[in-house]
């Protein structure tokens, strides 16, 4: 009875939190799973029979209890994961939460796993196809799955500890940088090791029906999305903080019209960071697909957001300024990153998931090198001057602003603010510049030479003829161009950055192919190689450095994060391609009098790499 | 032999003939015996019946059927026209002699008489022959689907692009003539 109520809670995971295309078989040809009896119920009634066991002194007692011990655990997963009371973003003393049943679940299935049974008394045909036939069914009977002992008690001790660990890491949280450090390092990186009724779980337990993260009575989607915005253009924005105050000088009707466009904008908001706060549990092919979707949606945003932010400081002087007093429209800038953010990921994340053929290499690389670079530019000028502008504000603007007024209430009000500002906010401001800068723009602008370091090294696999980029599939019956657009066709009707064309990336990759001579091909091979081994060793100091950073830095990263097999993995991918590096080398220097010969003894194996965005290509003998 | 197309190394490439009970239970067992998917007969029955002009079998000099590709056209959420190649199964005696080539090309060749704007089907990722054959024509991977097959491997959705409505987000195309929609 409790295995069918344990099902009946899979059933509704995998009806209400998963896809129709995951693995669990939904259809229930109308059985009954117990779902008008609460897990509690079942677990009491457990309790009693294991009494029972035990005072009747009943043989293999032991075994029968861890058996019953485990289906009890795995109830108690449903009966408490929506109870238990996460200190999320808490900054006080974090609460230890009581969650010794999983590591009893996982000790109990250790226990069943030293067992050995006797399966020939296991009575045959227990859930046969005839009883399939009778039951409601409309689909073809099947023969039952055969999974075997021990990868079921597997499968059952490795729920038991992945709840366990993104419970207990959840409860940690005391920051939004935290959070997203959670949310990609220690959920999305390593979400295939996931099972498929974790994920579902998951998805339950981080965003409730009420829209409440984690169940916090604090947090929901409507000020995480202020949060997750402040957390990279700083605090204090004008127009996420008190906006109808700022706009009570106006006219009754002007102020409606603003503020119901206001709500309308703020509503899109929420409904992009739904979305992609949705995708962190999928599995990573429904990931790719949410992010390809959140593209047009965040891109839309974009548009309004630009719009709404322009018009209110254009018409009425509202809104955040540079330094220089020009507009800095701060959330448009949150918008822009998180929409690069996720045009990179969706790129990158296709060598992973082996979308990409060896000739489409290049042409990926280059383009994740465009994006990189237009993210780290945007970190750099816009993200940085708008914090800049909020300190220059706080600093100087509003000190003016008192010096001016005559001494009353309002000048002791103004002066209180900037107590506050100055005691609290400025602090704040000056945290998020320092974190974006030491850490964020850091780690973007490394992959950036990482990429470009792999693409020269691409290129002179090119120039001695080992691959040719220019060429497609041997009997296409379509065109390159065609080809180009379908492979970029999630990012073609993104207007900022600048869609590159397909003259654009002609040009790119005829610069790849061999020189006019052997001599200059030589000569352009060996100053490709240098320039890639040195950015490497660049990138190999910075990843270093940034490691170091994540070790001293206990506020924005999560304890056990994951961040660091993330950067140990780039360190391994730079490791790998330094060794095909060095094999080329070789052969060009024992081949240099003529390159020719190079392709006709090797050729090259493409596997994935270490690191998830570092295919490797290795030179091999034919 | 009515509906014959062509002949190839002995071999002749028909389009299927709907009124030819035998032809349709030589298909069915085909596909039953060498598809590891599990197909309803009811699956390909839809295609046959919906679209016997795009199916295409090779018979061998005893008039058996060795292989067999099935196909439809439709029009893709009213904006482009999109062909989906169901099946494709060689006898395995037969195969490494370029006969599901040759019924891949007569299949695309002739889509792109009716205009199709994309052709698509999906592959078990770890069908190294049919993705070998797919992509040497330039069928790219635009999707990885998980766990998509029963036997609970992934698969690619593979998409040939013929026109430029194949590389534009559905949300930027406009609608279909009505008369091709319905
Ligand atoms: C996949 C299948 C249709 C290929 O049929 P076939 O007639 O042998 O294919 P062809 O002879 O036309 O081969 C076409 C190309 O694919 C390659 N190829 C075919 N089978 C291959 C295999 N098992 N491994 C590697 N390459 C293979 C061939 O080398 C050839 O490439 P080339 O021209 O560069 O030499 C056949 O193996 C089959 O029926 N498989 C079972 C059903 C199936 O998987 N269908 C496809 C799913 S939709």
């Amino acid at each position: 009875m409790g295995l069918c109520k344990f099902i009946d809670f899979v059933l509704h995971i995998a009806k209400n939190l998963l896809y129709e295309e995951e693995d669990i078989t939904t259809r229930n040809m109308n059985l009954d799973f117990l779902s008008g009896i609460s897990p509690q119920f079942l677990i009491q009634e457990i309790n009693e029979v294991i009494e029972w066991i035990i005072v009747n002194e009943v043989d293999q007692a032991n075994v029968i209890i861890a058996q019953l011990k485990v289906v009890s655990n795995l109830m108690k997963i449903e009966a408490t994961i929506l109870a238990t009371p996460i200190q999320f973003l808490n900054k006080d003393d974090n609460i230890s939460l009581n969650l010794n049943f999983y590591t009893e679940g996982i000790s109990q299935v250790g226990q069943l796993q030293n067992v050995e049974y006797d399966e020939s008394v296991i009575p045959e045909g227990a859930f046969s196809k005839f009883i399939q036939l009778d039951m409601e069914n409309k689909n073809i009977p099947l023969e039952l799955n055969d999974v075997p002992l021990d990868t079921a008690l597997t499968y059952i001790k490795a729920i038991f500890e992945t709840v366990e660990r993104f419970i207990r890491e959840a409860n940690e949280i005391n920051s939004i940088n935290q959070l997203q450090d959670y949310l990609e390092y220690n959920i999305n990186y390593p979400i295939d090791t996931f099972s498929v009724f974790s994920r579902g779980l998951f998805q339950l337990f981080f965003i409730r029906d009420d829209k409440s993260i984690f169940g916090s009575l604090e947090y929901n989607l409507t000020n995480l999305s202020t949060e997750l915005i402040e957390n990279l253009v700083g605090k204090n924005t004008i127009v996420l903080n008190n906006l109808e105050s700022s706009l009570s000088q106006l006219k009754d009707s002007t102020r409606n019209d603003l503020m119901s466009r206001y709500v309308g904008v703020l509503q899109d908001m929420e409904g992009g960071i739904y979305h992609n706060l949705t995708v962190f549990g999928c599995n990573p092919c429904r990931q790719q697909q949410l992010i390809s979707k959140g593209l047009v949606i965040w891109d839309t945003l974009q548009v309004g957001w630009e719009s709404f932010e322009v018009d209110l400081h254009q018409s009425y002087g509202i809104g955040d300024e540079f330094a220089t007093g020009e507009v800095s429209i701060s959330v448009t800038s949150y918008i822009y990153y998180t929409k690069i953010k996720m045009m990179m990921q969706l790129l990158l994340n296709g060598f992973e998931l082996e979308l990409y053929k060896p000739f489409e290499i290049y042409l990926i690389l280059w383009y994740g090198d465009y994006l990189a670079q237009n993210l780290v530019d945007h970190l750099q000028n816009r993200v940085t001057r708008i914090i800049i502008g909020k300190i220059e504000h706080l600093e100087t603007v509003i000190p003016k602003r008192i010096k001016k007024l005559k001494a009353g209430v309002k000048k002791e009000q103004l002066k209180e603010l900037n107590k506050y500002n100055h005691e609290v906010i400025l602090p704040q401001l000056t945290a998020t510049l320092n974190y974006n800068q030491d850490y964020l723009t850091k780690s973007y602008q490394t992959l950036l030479t990482l990429l470009r370091a792999n693409m020269k090294y691409l290129a002179t696999l090119s120039k001695i003829g080992l691959i040719d980029f220019t060429k497609g599939p041997s009997h296409s019956l379509t065109s390159l161009e065609h080809l180009y657009y379908l492979r970029l066709k999630p990012w073609s009707s993104i207007g900022v950055p600048n869609f590159p064309t397909y003259q654009n990336y002609q040009q790119i990759i005829t610069a790849t192919l061999p020189e006019r001579d052997n001599r200059s091909t030589l000569f352009r091979c060996l100053e490709l190689l240098a320039s890639s081994k040195s950015g490497l060793a660049t990138c190999r100091k910075e990843y270093e450095i940034i490691l170091g950073y994540i070790k001293r830095d206990t506020r924005n990263f999560v304890s056990n994060s994951k961040v660091n097999e993330w950067y140990h993995e780039f360190i391994s991918s730079i490791d790998v391609l330094e060794e095909n590096i060095g094999l080329l080398s070789k052969l060009i220097s024992q081949n240099k009098d003529d390159l020719s010969k190079i392709n006709k003894e090797y050729k090259i194996k493409v596997d994935k790499g270490v690191h998830r965005y570092i295919p490797n290509l290795s030179v091999v003998p034919k | 032999m009515s509906n014959l197309l062509r002949t190839i190394n002995n071999l002749t490439y028909h389009r299927f003939d709907i009124n030819d009970q035998d032809e349709f239970k030589q298909i069915s067992k085909l596909i039953a015996i060498h598809l590891s998917e599990p197909y309803s007969i009811y699956v390909y029955w839809y295609f046959l019946n919906n679209w016997p002009q795009y199916c295409y079998t090779v018979k061998n000099d005893k008039s058996v059927i060795i292989g067999v590709i099935i196909s439809k056209i439709e029009p893709h959420r009213e904006v482009r026209m999109r062909g989906y190649i169901g099946m494709l199964v060689i006898d395995p005696e037969y195969r490494k002699m370029g006969i599901a080539s040759n019924l891949v090309k007569l299949t695309i060749e002739n889509m792109t008489q009716d205009n199709v704007d994309e052709i698509m089907l999906e592959t078990e990722v770890i069908n190294e022959g049919a993705l070998k054959l797919y992509e040497s024509f330039g069928f790219l991977r635009t999707k990885r689907l998980y766990r998509y097959y029963l036997n609970t491997h992934d698969a690619y959705r593979l998409i040939l692009p013929l026109t430029d409505k194949a590389h534009t987000r559905i949300a930027f195309l406009p609608q279909l003539p009505q008369e091709q929609v319905t």
